[in-house]
């Protein structure tokens, strides 16, 4: 893979970084504990269908169905690029909601 | 695999290169190198293929040479071994320790392929390789010279390292962790 250049192993490898806090922990079991609990943090793409998130019946339900909409990269990738692409995007998408919400009413 | 062919059209040249490569299809995790929040490093190393005897003698020779602390060395498989030394030190000094080893070439161009600028080490399983298991310390008379991360240090209770009392700790005791998609290997 030497002949490849640098930016190209970005896409390929799909890294994602967290920070992860250790205070307090003394056992193995403790580290372990954390490292999986920041990860289950980050993973929201719960549930079977993720169209299915977004049928909420109030706005409050919507915030809350949203995020686990969205699959763990975008979740990921708003979270260390707050000002990025998809970032901005997800906005755009609240920002849609609300006013729809709004002419609704 | 590259194939690359130039082709002359007209008063033009083109350059087509067609690669393969095995497919990224696991994901996996490990631990950067990096103490959040400073420039520093720790020292990382993957030795592919090696045996004990030799792990030993060049590590006990980087200790010397190089003035750093203990090695904890970890199992990745059955002639694989990482190296880990907690000792924190600029970005140029790590990397001329990490340099001056045999560990995997591809390893120690990490930092210039990674966008997050660190070498990473797996903790977690890999297809059907397990995470590694800590093995034994390489114990430095200069242990405590350097300034020695603390988060680090944390990290290694997950492993079953002894206990490490640090002489100069330094950084939070946080740690960054990255996710990547790997190569399924066999064991």
């Amino acid at each position: 893979m030497d002949f490849i250049p640098d930016k190209e192993f970005h896409a390929l490898f799909d890294r994602v970084s967290r920070r992860v806090s250790l205070k307090g922990c003394n056992t193995p079991e403790d580290v372990n504990r954390r490292l999986r609990q920041k990860e289950k943090e980050v993973r929201f793409a719960a549930g079977d269908n993720p169209l299915h998130k977004l049928t909420a019946s109030n706005e409050a339900d919507f915030y809350r169905r949203l995020v686990p909409a969205f699959g763990k990269r975008v979740i990921d990738e708003v979270h260390s690029h707050p000002n990025g692409k998809i970032a901005k995007k997800l906005k755009d998408k609240l920002g849609f909601y609300r006013k729809w919400k709004r002419t609704r009413r | 695999m590259l194939i690359s062919h130039l082709f002359k059209i007209g008063k033009y040249t083109l350059l087509v290169k067609v690669q393969t490569m095995k497919k990224l299809d696991v994901r996996s995790e490990g631990i950067s190198s990096r103490i959040p929040g400073t420039a520093l490093h720790v020292i990382f190393m993957d030795h592919d293929n090696i045996t004990t005897e030799r792990l030993v003698e060049e590590l006990e020779h980087i200790q010397r040479e190089k003035q750093v602390g203990n090695f904890y060395i970890f199992e990745t498989r059955d002639k694989g071994r990482h190296a880990v030394c907690i000792d924190a030190l600029p970005f140029k000094d790590a990397k001329a320790v990490v340099d001056y080893s045999s560990c995997d070439l591809m390893f120690k161009r990490g930092p210039g392929i990674n966008e997050y600028r660190c070498w990473v080490l797996r903790f977690a399983p890999k297809g059907n390789r397990p995470a590694p298991k800590y093995l034994y310390t390489i114990k430095s008379p200069y242990e405590g010279k350097n300034l020695q991360s603390l988060s680090h240090a944390k990290y290694l209770i997950k492993f079953g390292v002894p206990p490490i009392e640090l002489k100069n700790p330094v950084g939070p005791e946080e740690i960054e962790t990255q996710e990547y998609n790997t190569g399924k290997r066999t064991k």
